[in-house]
C-alpha cells in the first residue's frame, strides 16, 4: 500500500467525517469562541499588568506573547473559533507565567531589601 | 477535539490507525520537546519538593499534549497543548523559586532573631556579672567603711585623751607656776631678814641668831616665829629637797656649852618648821657649836655674825626620792 492509495482511502473515508466535522464546527461557530475562556484570558492579562509584568523583562516578554495571541484569537474568532479558543488558552498560560515571573522579580527586590535590612540590624545590634 | 474524533465512525478510527502507523516516525513538535525538557527539569528540581500539587496539574497538561501527539503527531493541537503545558511547568517553577526564596529569607530572619536572642542573653549575662562585681565592691566598701568608722572612733577617743592630758598638763604647769610664784615671794620675804648663798648644789639660808633667840636661850622669841613661818613657806615651796638645820655659836663660852646650845637651838628651829608643815622625815637638826665661824670672834660684830642658824637645802635625786 503506497501513500497515494492511503490518501485515496482516507479521502473516501473522510468525506462523511468532513461533513460531520463541518457540522460540529458550524455548531461551535454559532457559539463562537468560548466566552468563559476569553474572560479568563483577559483577566489574566490584566492581572499580569497589575503586578508590574511590564517592568520585568522576562515577564514583559510573556505578557507580550499573551497579548499577541489574544489579538490573533480575536482576529480568527469567527473563522476558526476552535483554534481561537486554543490561542486563548495559550495566551492565558503566557499571562499566568508573566504573573509568576513578575511576582518573582518583585519578590527578588523585596528579598534584597529585607536582606539589607537584616544586615543593617545585625551591624547595629550584634 | 479528541472527543469529536472518538465519536466518528469506525472508518475514521481505522483511518486514524493507518495514519498513526504511517506517522510513527514523525518527531514530536518543538513545543512538545520544550515541554518535556521543562518537565524533566522541574521534576529534578525544587518544584517537585515545594509545589507538588501544581506540578501534578502541569503533568496532566503535558499528558494531554502527549495524547494529542499520539493521536496526531505534529498537529496544531499537540503544539498548542504542549505550549500551554510548558508555560504551566515554567509557572510552577517560578512559584517554586519564590517559595524557596521566601523560605530562605525566613531562615535568615530566624537566624538573625536567634543571634539577636543569643546576643541579648550574653549581654544580660555580662550585665549580671557586672552587677555581681558591683555588689562585691559595694560589700568591700562597706567593710572598709566599717574599719574606717572604727579607726575614726579610736582616733577621736585618742584625741580626747590627748586633750585631757594636755589639760592636765596645763593644770600641773599652772600649779607649778603658782608654786614657783609662791616660792619666789617667800624667798623675797626671806631676804629681808636672812641671807641666801649657794654652796655647790646646796642653798644655804643663814638666819642671824639675834633675830631668833635671846642671849643664851634656846627657846624661839615671839618675833622669830613670824619670820620662821616665811622660812617654812619657802622650804615647802621647794620640791624634792631635804633640809639640815645647823646651829652655830661664837667662841665666848666653852666648847661643850656651845655645842649643846647650838644643838638645842637647831632643834627648836627644826621643831617649829615641822609644826609649820615641813615633813619631819625631810629635816634634821645638827649642832655645830663654835667650830665653823664665818667671821672673827674678836669683834662684837664678828661674834654677832657667828651666832647664827643655817638651813642647808639639798635637792634630792628625783629618780630615787619619794616624799
Amino acid at each position: 500500500m503506497n501513500i497515494d492509495q492511503v490518501r485515496q482511502l482516507l479521502r473516501g473515508a473522510l468525506t462523511p467525517v468532513a461533513a460531520t466535522s463541518l457540522i460540529g464546527l458550524g455548531a461551535c461557530a454559532t457559539g463562537s469562541v468560548n466566552q468563559a475562556q476569553m474572560t479568563e484570558t483577559q483577566a489574566a492579562i490584566r492581572g499580569a499588568q497589575e503586578v508590574g509584568a511590564d517592568d520585568a523583562p522576562q515577564a514583559a516578554l510573556h505578557l507580550q506573547y499573551a497579548k499577541e495571541q489574544l489579538a490573533d484569537a480575536e482576529t480568527i474568532a469567527d473563522d476558526d473559533p476552535e483554534r481561537a479558543n486554543r490561542l486563548l488558552m495559550r495566551a492565558e498560560s503566557d499571562a499566568e507565567l508573566a504573573i509568576a515571573l513578575a511576582e518573582e522579580a518583585e519578590l527578588r527586590t523585596e528579598a534584597e531589601e529585607t536582606r539589607n535590612r537584616i544586615r543593617e540590624e545585625r551591624e547595629q545590634h550584634l | 477535539m479528541s472527543y469529536l474524533l472518538k465519536t466518528t465512525s469506525s472508518a475514521l478510527a481505522f483511518a486514524c490507525l493507518l495514519a498513526l502507523s504511517a506517522c510513527g516516525t514523525t518527531p514530536p513538535s518543538d513545543e512538545l520537546v520544550a515541554a518535556r525538557s521543562a518537565m524533566t527539569n522541574a521534576q529534578g528540581g525544587e518544584a517537585a519538593r515545594l509545589e507538588p500539587e501544581e506540578l501534578r496539574q502541569a503533568e496532566l497538561a503535558l499528558q494531554e499534549a502527549e495524547r494529542a501527539h499520539e493521536d496526531e503527531p505534529g498537529s496544531q493541537l499537540e503544539r498548542d497543548l504542549a505550549y500551554v503545558a510548558e508555560r504551566k511547568i515554567l509557572t510552577v517553577q517560578a512559584r517554586a523559586r519564590q517559595t524557596a526564596s521566601r523560605n530562605e529569607l525566613e531562615a535568615e530572619r530566624e537566624a538573625y532573631t536567634e543571634d539577636l536572642e543569643q546576643a541579648n542573653l550574653s549581654r544580660q549575662q555580662r550585665l549580671d556579672a557586672i552587677d555581681e562585681q558591683l555588689a562585691e565592691v559595694r560589700g568591700q566598701l562597706d567593710e572598709r567603711g566599717d574599719v574606717i568608722d572604727e579607726q575614726t572612733e579610736a582616733l577621736r577617743a585618742r584625741e580626747s585623751e590627748l586633750v585631757a592630758q594636755q589639760q592636765e598638763l596645763n593644770e600641773t604647769r599652772q600649779e607649778r607656776d603658782a608654786a614657783q610664784q609662791r616660792l619666789a615671794e617667800a624667798m623675797a620675804a626671806l631676804e629681808e631678814f636672812a641671807t641666801l648663798r649657794r654652796e655647790q648644789e646646796d642653798l644655804v639660808i643663814t638666819l642671824n641668831g639675834s633675830v631668833l633667840f635671846e642671849s643664851d636661850e634656846s627657846e624661839l622669841m615671839g618675833t622669830a616665829e613670824r619670820r620662821l613661818q616665811a622660812v617654812a613657806q619657802a622650804l615647802q615651796g621647794r620640791d624634792q629637797s631635804t633640809f639640815v638645820v645647823e646651829g652655830h655659836t661664837d667662841s665666848r663660852a666653852s666648847d661643850s656649852y656651845n655645842q649643846r646650845l647650838s644643838q638645842a637651838r637647831a632643834e627648836s628651829v627644826r621643831n617649829f618648821l615641822v609644826s609649820q608643815g615641813v615633813a619631819e622625815s625631810d629635816i634634821r637638826a645638827v649642832g655645830r657649836g663654835e667650830a665653823e665661824p664665818v667671821a672673827s670672834n674678836d669683834t662684837a660684830e664678828g661674834r654677832a655674825n657667828n651666832r647664827r642658824v643655817e638651813i642647808h637645802v639639798t635637792k634630792t635625786d628625783q629618780r630615787q626620792s619619794s616624799r
